[in-house]
């Protein structure tokens, strides 16, 4: 009968009639076994580090909204936007439960964990072609990268987090250090932020100095230069003056990566511009719709939304910010925000408004790539490290290296009798607008961001409440909380919570 | 009939006269219902012990004694008879008023329901076979005590939940088994993309069954039948019985339905423009006074110059003379339209003594209250059954062909109709444009930017179900009273789903966009069964040893288009196309007996056991044994009974306890696995996803019951049970620190499946029946169920005693759905703010303060009822028949998550304004302490508070039916052997608190945003029989 003999048919199988495996993964164990299996680890890595549309919690989205939204240059565009972008704008949080939709929190932590299992396998001295010359190379390569994706998002979380290194040497809380691949049921409470920043420097220096990070790596992978144009970051917010000058002058004059000419400027931020890898040291690289974050990616954001293409247009210039890049009309900066191509409330009256740092690649923004790491940047470090080291001559040259390429009117340009703070604080403001910057470079310098004072020069400002409209660092606002979904699950965290948050 | 009965019976008494010597006599009992013999009916020589009962085919051999002339014959749910005895006598025994003649169906055997040791119910599905729903599962509600049913949504086809006796697991599942004729079967959601997706209704796979197909539904709620279910069975077990063909002239039965159908209720009522214009004014004052701490006069200037912005009287059109009308829209009028539905159904019925059959085609056709909100099926089913010799052969295949049309609805998604008529639009938003043409982007002026009109032109979501069910089955019949069965089912069901923005969509555009998800589920299932069942003497015996095998396979493709050229949204024309497949299933063998055991029908005892293996769980843990004991004490049956009998005409104890599980909802859990598909720079790369737990277990289930079934003066029966459900070894998806950097593939939790704790779920249940009034010409019947299930959380892990996930917490010694946030309390009289109080846990617990951050939260309130239940009566009086049934619930609370509008102003500047906020009861300046709402200000922020609670109390008029049938001697002149027609109506009152703004029959959590309300249905149909 056909009835029996499937029924026995099943039956007599044993123990394989149990044996179903999933068509997608393989089992952790034996997951990566050679130097293939690892680079598809560091892909993974870096899709991490990416995001997605659901991980929007990092640089695929929120951090740039942390860095921005927070500061006094861009602001939520209330009038056209789609809420996306308000949350650090408004800064209505009360609470940490209100920090788990936008906190920053997880990916960072996935990033490092998927770096330290590429660090651990690396050392672990189990995979089968390590012997082999070739893969050697690889296999020392990705583990150096992990060590830098390591380090910045330990750096990034400790930003967000902590206060900020100069405000009191990094002895209040910066969070959870991980350098090692940890059990699910772990609950590691917060280390000190100086203790964040040595872990930070040790894991750049190791990479930097194992001299397997590649000098010109392929685009959208970490190399030496971005890791040092890194480090130079992480030495200026420590406020290590000396180092944050010597590593940015290192990859000044050894990169071989230089400026962006004025003329170059504007175009050069499209990805496949012939002069665009010229000052990129690091993006994150985008090619298709299964690689992108799609509608949640910051550039769809930042993008106004046009019939052709689209965007939240979520995030606008300030009105401030409008005119102070119209104070100096020759400066091609003014030109890489676009002017609405529809402004049915009236708002904007035709200025350059909608942020074009990521401009579509096959006709949409969703397509681009998405920059973390500049030499301009490293030129505004090191004019910044030197002028607090005493050094003006430095200073100003290094300033005036950024505006010579970025504006004609020659009068722009500073003298080592004349720079101050101020100014080269005004140029990173002017050059690194939407990058994620301003709010740490404020943080770290004890600026008082203000948006607006009162009615008359709200701008295009939304009502924002009044302990908003201008603030410093001693604001409890100015450091996130820790999300309460993972407070929640972390009792350990729950008793560090920055204070001022209920749960 | 009962005048030859008479006549026969009397010739009996005259044989009677001559004395008999000890005779040796056979004879047969059978049913008057069916004509069927019955089985296992105790024959008892008047005045001796002396006894037996009747074989499977009624018949019986028995020596009465000299001088002993009469014989009594008894059957549970008969009625007794007295006879003379005589060989080669018939019997005919008529059915006993009472529910106790019930059949309850197992699945794994039929009993009656007076021999039945555990606590079960049946469905008459043929009650309410007047009232069109599209899922059988809508037939329960307020049918059976201890069953909930609830919906996520009122879309046509969307998916009912269905609690048996409570929640016993939080994470693998509390939906029951469905078993459909001996079959365990898939239920649930088979929406491609899965509910709460694009839409939050999902696709129903018990809608793909026409309820007209339905003989009969028993609902088995504890362990002693369920258990022979094993791992699965935790929830209890839903037996639904298709209909067959019955011996006799074919029959022919057409019936056809047509109706419309609204909104249930006033849903999320909103202020008109007018009144929301006035109260935004206020806000934007209040905002300047005390926000800004301006004057007066500058608040007034602040307000008049703002209000616009919000609150602005939109220009609809130009009179003759180009002056602008201007006119508030009204949201609900272009949102909501009336929704109708239409059926058809042929069957056809008939056979011989060796072969009977059923068939039947249907056709259903539903629109719902929204744009693209619809279905459309089309089945068919045919049984077959063949005696020849010993064997018994059985087919029945059951073919299903669904299209379901939905819309987003659920969360505040921009697509949402219900989220944009309730919150993302406003009367001063538009749809369109002076000059007729659509609005869109910011031209709507919504918060959105999108117009729901117009994207409801521009995008779909259907879904294209085809389901073959094929059941094929060899009874044979070995030796007396031994069988072997074998049984194979095969379940196949295709699902495609097509989710299309196209190019002028919001969520499509600039280029469009189209998903396509082409799954398929199977399920092969293998039964073989050794039966027996035999009396000797009083001694009846019913066992059942069977061994099973099950392979359910999920597989699909999906295909992603964009960037179109033109308006073809088919793969090919796209610019950039992508894809990706999956295939995961499970397996599960299992080993079972049972036996059953009675003296007399009088003393009933039970005993069952499965084990189970599945693929689910590491080797270590793989296999799980199920049992159950139970036992019953016809009480009724006794003599000490009979001086009461005119009273309590029959009663019977009934006692079960056994265990059962649950397994695990995922398949792969207790692996860690790396995934690929991590995708960056044109590559896939892989990660761990998902955290794993290799000791991942069943869920045990131990339930306890015990009932008591009463009848009394033959008219009245009543059930009462209470049981004790407690589940141990739950599956929790435990929040883990994120720290460690792991997280769940499929989403981006950082949780863990883990046993971590146990539930317990107590109560009792109530079912009153009564047949008031049974009469040729008039008959009244009337049913009252009741049913209170108090459910604890008991243990979670280690010494966590609280999971909190917004709004919802779970907490040692609380209800599972239990709702968190600050107590609110009133509002503060000095600055017209909320009020908290502050339950600290000190003597300060009980002041007040404004500041969320000096409060504490606590649990508020929980979703569980006091009391829920039903009311049916059902009257036929001459050729009319008329249906009440009422369900009801009291004591609940739900949540009103739509936390945007809670804010005393602040979305509710952009959006609509519900209707619960009242300028009149609002806080109007420093040392008002009469306002019951605090102040309306611009920039206010909201609050989890108790404030936000709804009683979820309510009584609904759940159907209503009204039939005529036309005297058989009017339409056999037509041909015609019946010919009814009625009308019929669902959910077609509600009485419930204003408080409560969403329907009451909810999410099973009772959290609640935006999901498609109930629909009041109105229907008018006909009956033909041929």
């Amino acid at each position: 009968m056909l009835a029996t003999a499937v029924l026995f048919g099943l039956a007599s199988c044993g123990d394989e009639f149990f044996d179903q495996t999933p068509s997608d993964g393989v089992p952790s164990g034996t997951a990566i076994k050679n130097s293939e299996d690892l680079g598809t680890a560091r892909t993974g890595m870096y899709a991490a580090l990416k995001g997605t549309s659901n991980f929007s919690d990092y640089y695929g989205q929120q951090m740039f909204l942390y860095g921005e939204m927070h500061g006094e240059d861009l602001q939520y565009n209330s009038k056209y936007g789609s809420n996306r972008a308000s949350f650090y704008y408004k800064m209505e949080y009360t609470s940490a439960s209100n920090f788990n939709a936008y906190g920053i929190w997880q990916s960072p932590y996935i990033v490092i964990q998927t770096a330290n299992h590429i660090i651990e396998a690396a050392d672990g001295g189990k995979l089968t072609d390590a012997n082999d010359a070739d893969a050697k190379a690889l296999i020392d390569q990705y583990r150096a990268e992990a060590l830098v994706l390591r380090a910045m998002a330990t750096f990034d979380l400790t930003r967000v987090y902590g206060k900020t290194y100069t405000e009191d040497n990094g002895a209040s809380l910066g969070v959870p250090l991980v350098t090692k691949t940890l059990e699910a049921t772990e609950k590691p409470g917060r280390s000190t932020v100086a203790e964040c920043y040595t872990q930070v420097i040790k894991d750049l220096n190791e990479a930097i100095n194992s001299g397997k990070l590649a000098t010109s790596p392929e685009v959208g992978y970490m190399g030496l230069y971005a890791a040092k144009a890194l480090l130079s970051r992480v030495y200026l917010t420590k406020g290590d003056w000396a180092d944050a000058l010597s590593t940015a002058e290192d990859v000044i004059n050894n990169s071989g990566n230089t400026l962006w000419a004025a003329d170059e400027y504007v175009n050069a931020w499209k990805k496949d511009d012939k002069n665009h890898s010229k000052e990129m040291l690091f993006e994150l690289s985008i090619t298709n719709s299964n690689d992108w974050n799609d509608r949640n990616g910051i550039a769809y954001l930042y993008a106004e939304n046009r019939p052709s293409v689209p965007g939240y247009g979520d995030v606008c210039a300030t009105k401030k910010f409008v005119e102070l890049l119209a104070e100096d009309p020759q400066d091609v900066r003014a030109d890489v925000f676009l002017a609405p191509s529809a402004d049915k409330k009236h708002v904007f009256n035709g200025a350059k408004v909608y942020l074009n740092k990521m401009p579509a690649a096959n006709g949409d923004v969703r397509y681009s790539n998405v920059p973390i790491l500049r030499l301009s940047e490293v030129y505004l470090n090191a004019a910044e490290a030197a002028f607090k080291s005493g050094n003006t001559t430095k200073a100003a040259q290094y300033l005036n290296d950024i505006i010579k390429n970025r504006t004609s009117d020659t009068a722009q340009q500073v003298t080592a009798a004349n720079i101050t703070l101020q100014r080269i604080l005004l140029e990173r403001r002017k050059e690194l607008v939407g990058e994620g910057q301003r709010f740490f470079d404020a943080m770290r310098n004890n600026e008082t961001i203000t948006r607006y004072t009162n009615d008359a020069d709200r701008g295009w400002h939304d009502i924002l409440t009044t302990e908003v409209r201008s603030y410093n660092r001693d604001f409890f606002k100015s450091l996130a909380a820790i999300p309460s979904r993972e407070t929640d699950a972390n009792p350990n965290l729950k008793k560090q919570q920055n204070p001022g948050y209920s749960n | 009939m009962e005048k030859r009965l008479m006549m026969f019976l009397a010739a009996l008494f005259l044989c009677v006269g001559t004395a008999l010597a000890q005779t040796e006599i056979s004879g047969t009992v059978i049913s008057s219902e069916d004509k069927q013999p019955v089985v296992g009916a105790s024959i008892l020589v008047v005045g001796t012990q002396m006894g037996t009962v009747t074989d499977i085919d009624g018949n019986f051999h028995l020596t009465v004694p000299e001088g002993k002339t009469q014989l009594r014959i008894q059957y549970v749910g008969l009625q007794t008879q007295t006879v003379p005895a005589k060989d080669g006598m018939k019997v005919t025994l008529k059915p006993e008023a009472g529910s106790l003649d019930e059949v309850i169906v197992t699945g794994y055997g039929n009993f009656k329901k007076s021999s039945f040791t555990g606590a079960a119910a049946n469905v008459d599905p043929g009650k309410l076979a007047d009232v069109p729903v599209a899922s059988v599962q809508d037939k329960l509600a307020g049918s059976v005590p201890g069953v909930t049913v609830t919906s996520a949504s009122g879309a046509p086809g969307s998916v009912s939940n269905i609690r048996i006796r409570g929640m016993g697991s939080i994470n693998a599942g509390n939906d029951p088994l469905y078993v459909i004729d001996g079959t365990p079967m898939l239920s649930g959601d088979i929406n491609g993309f899965g509910q709460g997706n694009y839409n939050e209704a999902g696709t129903n796979a018990l809608a793909t069954l026409n309820s007209n197909d339905i003989e009969s539904i028993t609902v088995i709620k504890d362990a002693a039948a369920a258990s022979l279910y094993g791992s699965r069975a935790a929830n209890g077990v839903i037996v639904i019985t298709t209909k067959s063909g019955k011996k006799g002239k074919t029959h022919v039965d057409f019936r056809s339905d047509w109706g419309f159908s609204n909104l249930a209720i006033d849903y999320r009522p909103v202020l008109g423009g007018d009144a929301r214009r006035s109260l935004l004014y206020q806000g934007l004052k209040n905002y300047a006074l005390y926000g800004e701490g301006k004057s007066e006069a500058d608040a007034i200037t602040f307000a008049d110059d703002n209000i616009d912005d919000f609150a602005k009287k939109p220009v609809v059109g130009y009179d003759a003379s180009g002056k602008a009308i201007n006119a508030w829209t009204d949201w609900k009028k272009l949102l909501i339209k009336t929704g109708h539905h239409q059926n058809y159904q042929v069957s056809l019925s008939g056979g011989n003594d060796n072969t009977q059959f059923y068939a039947s085609l249907s056709y259903m056709k539903q629109t719902g209250i929204f744009a693209n909100q619809g279905m459309e099926r089309f089945t068919g089913n045919a049984n077959l059954t063949h005696k020849f010799g010993r064997f018994v052969l059985t087919y029945s295949s059951l073919f299903t062909k669904m299209n379901q049309s939905l819309t987003s609805d659920g969360g505040a998604s921009y697509g949402n109709p219900i989220a944009n008529y309730a919150f993302m639009q406003s009367p001063s938003s538009i749809a369109y444009l002076p000059d007729g043409s659509f609005a869109s982007g910011p031209e709507t002026n919504s918060i959105v930017s999108v117009n729901p009109i117009y994207e409801a032109l521009h995008t779909y979501d259907k879904t294209d179900i085809k389901r073959a069910f094929n059941t094929l089955k060899l009874d044979w019949n070995i030796w007396d009273a031994l069988h072997l069965s074998e049984k194979v089912t095969y379940d196949y069901t295709s699902n495609n789903e097509d989710v299309l923005w196209d190019r002028y969509s919001n969520d499509g555009g600039p280029a469009g966009n189209v998903q396509r998800y082409n799954g398929s589920i199977s399920q092969l299932n293998g039964q073989t069964q050794l039966s027996y069942a035999k009396n000797f003497g009083l001694h009846n015996i019913d066992a059942l040893l069977g061994y099973e095998t099950e392979k359910y396979i999920v597989k699909y493709n999906y295909l992603n288009g964009s960037d179109y050229p033109g308006n073809l949204y088919e793969f090919s024309n796209a610019g950039t196309t992508r894809a990706s497949s999956d295939s995961r299933g499970y397996t599960l063998a299992s080993w079972l007996g049972r036996v059953n055991y009675n003296y007399d029908n009088r003393y009933y005892a039970g005993v069952s056991f499965r084990r189970d293996g599945s693929s689910r769980l590491a080797e270590e843990n793989r296999w799980g044994n199920f049992w159950s004991l139970s036992a019953a004490w016809r009480f009724g049956a006794e003599k000490f009974m009979d001086p009461v009998k005119k009273v309590l005409s029959d009663g019977k104890l009934r006692l079960s306890y056994g265990v059962n599980g649950t397994l695990p909802g995922n398949y792969y859990d207790y692996m860690s696995l790396y995934k690929y598909g991590q995708y960056y720079n044109g590559k896939s790369g892989m990660a761990i996803v998902g955290i794993a737990n290799p000791n991942l277990k069943w869920e045990k289930n131990r339930a306890f019951n015990v009932g008591l079934d009463l009848t009394f003066i033959d008219r009245i029966s009543v059930t009462f049970d209470y049981y004790v459900r407690t589940t141990s070894d739950l599956i929790y998806d435990l929040p883990m620190s994120a720290v460690p950097g792991y997280y769940d593939g499929s989403s981006t939790a950082t949780t863990s499946p883990i046993n971590v704790g146990s539930l317990r779920n107590n109560g009792y249940e109530v079912t009153i029946q009564s047949n008031n009034i049974q009469k040729k010409d008039f008959s009244w019947t009337t049913m009252l169920n009741f049913g209170h299930n108090h459910n604890k959380l008991t243990k979670i892990y280690g010494d966590e005693n609280q999971i909190i996930s917004g709004v919802r917490i779970h907490k040692v010694g609380e209800p599972y759905y239990s709702f968190y946030g600050f107590e609110y309390a009133g509002v503060d009289p000095a600055t017209g703010k909320e009020l908290f109080y502050i339950n600290d846990g000190t003597s300060n617990a009980r002041n007040t303060t404004t500041d969320p951050n000096k409060a504490n939260k606590v649990i508020i309130g929980n979703h569980e009822t006091k009391l829920e239940g039903g009311f049916t009566n059902n009257i036929t009086w001459k050729f009319i028949d008329f249906g009440l049934n009422f369900t009801f619930s009291l004591g609940g609370k739900a949540y009103d998550a739509a936390s945007w509008q809670h804010d005393n102003g602040d979305y509710t500047f952009g959006g609509q304004v519900p209707a619960y906020y009242d300028v009149n009861k609002m806080w109007k300046g420093p040392g008002d302490t009469s306002a019951s709402q605090p102040v309306f200000q611009y920039g206010n922020t909201s609050q989890t508070s108790s404030r936000w609670l709804m009683p979820t109390d309510y009584l609904r008029l759940k159907s209503l039916t009204l039939g005529f049938t036309a005297p058989t001697l009017w339409v056999s002149h037509l041909g015609l052997s019946k010919a009814r027609a009625f009308f019929s109506a669902s959910n077609l009152l509600t009485w419930k608190s204003k408080d409560l703004y969403v329907d009451p029959e909810m999410r099973v959590d009772g959290v609640c945003t935006f999901q498609t309300p109930g629909l009041r249905t109105f229907t008018f149909g006909i009956e033909l029989g041929f």
